[in-house]
């Protein structure tokens, strides 16, 4: 069931998106998502559209694959261009019903938080599909790199995600060997009210979380002996690598960002 | 020969009102030896074997690995480099999420620059016959190639001594003999001293000396040959003698004149063969 979590959503795919380094991802997505949200010019709104559309293309995933992550996020737009489309009260009235009015500038509104939401959503799932969660882990390290000076423990953080990366799918599969095990010994987990099957969790949580302690334990023990002493003196065996293309993609996002100011002068 | 492991009257309790779980211990490892210590549950084994890499350090008594005396802990990295050590549960000491990365993971502490790192973890995968396993996550492989890839990380560091803490023990027979195997290539090719801690009397046949602890001292000390085959000394430390051994002792109770020492399969077979033109 989770058999892919190391994976995550990632799709392999010989592509451009795929090739870009995790760190010019992220900063590309970051500067996309503050401008994006930013301006409401017609302009950088349509270049925002095409800036996604070309990224999509570039990817080569097929949009089945965007649809699983997206269900629940659909339902919270929809929900939102709602929310928009019967709260703003500018513009000419469209509707005009006695329980409710609509406005021309709720339409508005409503299209354009969809619209913002739907591309945000989909350049996050573009960084998850192409993205390991391993190298998306590296690439924050580098550059959360600068905190260490204010005593951000980076290196510490990056090593307690990837050891978790390491143990979700170990701890899934000890979880499902508890459950059988009591399933054996006459537990019940489906039946009864709501209170009654989560106290039926239980005997779930407890040898589960012992055994953890356990294996923290045993880790611990075995980074020791392999001479583990903190990130002080350690080199890296992955190596990320900034090459053309990355500078070419960041250099298109940059350039998303001073058209998104320019324009936010103009209006 | 120069000795890689040196115990002298090394005591251990783990405060002040403890009983002693090590007690007097001393012994020698030679450079190249493949020693085994031999106990049942709570003789005290892995808590010794922890001292050889300075996980522990004494308080009463010295341990010297590779040269260095483990009381200094400004040494413990080093001496931890020259000792490494495999753990007895494959799941709880891989460290990364890949195979490649954790055969790295000791490089890395250890500051190895990039090139020098790549070619080693890429080597120590291929000795071990890790190939085309290189990205694949730990919890998709077999409990025999996990602790492959444990040792696999052992050997990146080039250590002049392995240390096996019940290392097998959690492996079903094929594993066993797939890590069995390999330790026994490592020796043989690269020279590396082999120290395995086991209650499995068939394992602790592969040795070239066993030590058998009972209730933290040393109760036996000598060849496979001398130790498997006294059923009763095994007897005595609660351990039982190789289903062969008993086989072949019963056979010499029953007069069939076999001759001492016999611990395997063939040797069995080979002793009785022999005496099928007497009969």
């Amino acid at each position: 069931m989770f058999d892919n979590v190391i994976i995550g959503q990632y799709v392999p795919r010989n592509s451009l998106v795929h090739k870009i380094d995790p760190r010019a991802k992220l900063l590309a997505i970051l500067l996309f998502i503050i401008f994006l949200f930013i301006s409401r010019h017609p302009v950088v709104l349509s270049l925002a559209i095409v800036i996604t559309g070309t990224t999509f293309i570039l990817a080569k995933i097929p949009f089945r694959y965007y649809i699983k992550g997206m269900r629940f996020i659909a339902i919270l737009i929809f929900f939102t261009f709602l929310l928009h489309l019967f709260m703003t009260r500018e513009g000419t009235v469209i509707v005009d019903w006695p329980w409710l009015t609509v406005y021309s500038g709720g339409v508005v509104e409503g299209s354009l938080i969809a619209l913002r939401l739907f591309l945000l959503v989909l350049m996050a799932s573009l960084l998850t599909l192409t993205t390991t969660p391993i190298d998306l882990t590296d690439g924050m390290e580098r550059l959360m790199k600068p905190l260490k000076r204010i005593r951000v423990p980076t290196h510490e953080l990056a090593l307690m995600m990837s050891i978790a990366l390491r143990f979700i799918p170990t701890l899934l599969g000890e979880t499902s060997k508890i459950v059988k095990a009591q399933m054996a010994r006459g537990a019940n987990f489906s039946e009864g009210s709501l209170w009654k099957r989560l106290k039926s969790l239980i005997p779930i949580l407890i040898p589960l979380f012992v055994q953890s302690f356990k294996r923290a334990e045993d880790l611990a023990i075995a980074m020791e002996a392999r001479g583990y002493g903190g990130g002080e003196g350690r080199t890296k065996f992955r190596q990320l690598r900034w090459k053309r293309n990355d500078s070419i993609a960041i250099g298109v996002f940059v350039m998303f960002a001073l058209l998104t100011i320019v324009f936010g002068f103009i209006e | 020969m120069t000795n890689d492991i040196h115990v002298d009257h090394l005591y251990f309790r783990y405060h002040e009102q403890a009983p002693y779980v090590l007690h007097d211990i001393s012994l020698t490892v030679k450079q190249g030896e493949w020693l085994t210590i031999l106990g049942h549950n709570g003789s005290g084994k892995s808590t010794l074997a922890r001292f050889f890499n300075a996980l522990h350090v004494p308080k009463e008594g010295k341990v010297i690995s590779c040269g260095i005396d483990t009381k200094h802990a400004n040494e413990w990295v080093n001496i931890r480099r020259q000792v490494a050590m495999v753990f007895q549960n494959p799941d709880n000491q891989i460290v990364a999420p890949t195979v490649e990365d954790d055969v790295a993971f000791g490089l890395e502490n250890a500051g190895i620059p990039y090139e020098e790192m790549h070619e080693r973890v890429y080597r120590s995968i291929e000795r071990l016959g890790l190939r085309g396993l290189e990205t694949q996550e730990p919890h998709r492989l077999s409990g025999g190639q996990k602790q492959r890839v444990a040792l696999a990380g052992a050997l990146a560091l080039r250590p002049k001594v392995i240390v096996l803490d019940e290392a097998t023990s959690m492996l079903d027979p094929t594993g066993r003999i797939e890590v069995l195997s390999m330790v026994e290539k490592l020796r043989k090719e690269e020279n590396i001293t082999i120290i395995t801690i086991t209650h499995d009397v068939t394992e602790a046949m592969l040795a070239d000396r066993i030590i058998v602890l009972h209730e933290g001292s040393m109760a036996y000390e000598g060849t496979p040959d001398e130790i498997l085959s006294d059923e009763n000394a095994l007897r005595k430390v609660g351990l039982r003698a190789p289903f062969i051994v008993q086989m072949a002792n019963e056979l010499k109770r029953q007069q069939v004149p076999l001759p001492n020492g016999v611990l395997s399969h063939e040797e069995l077979v080979t002793s009785l063969c022999k005496l099928k033109p007497i009969t």
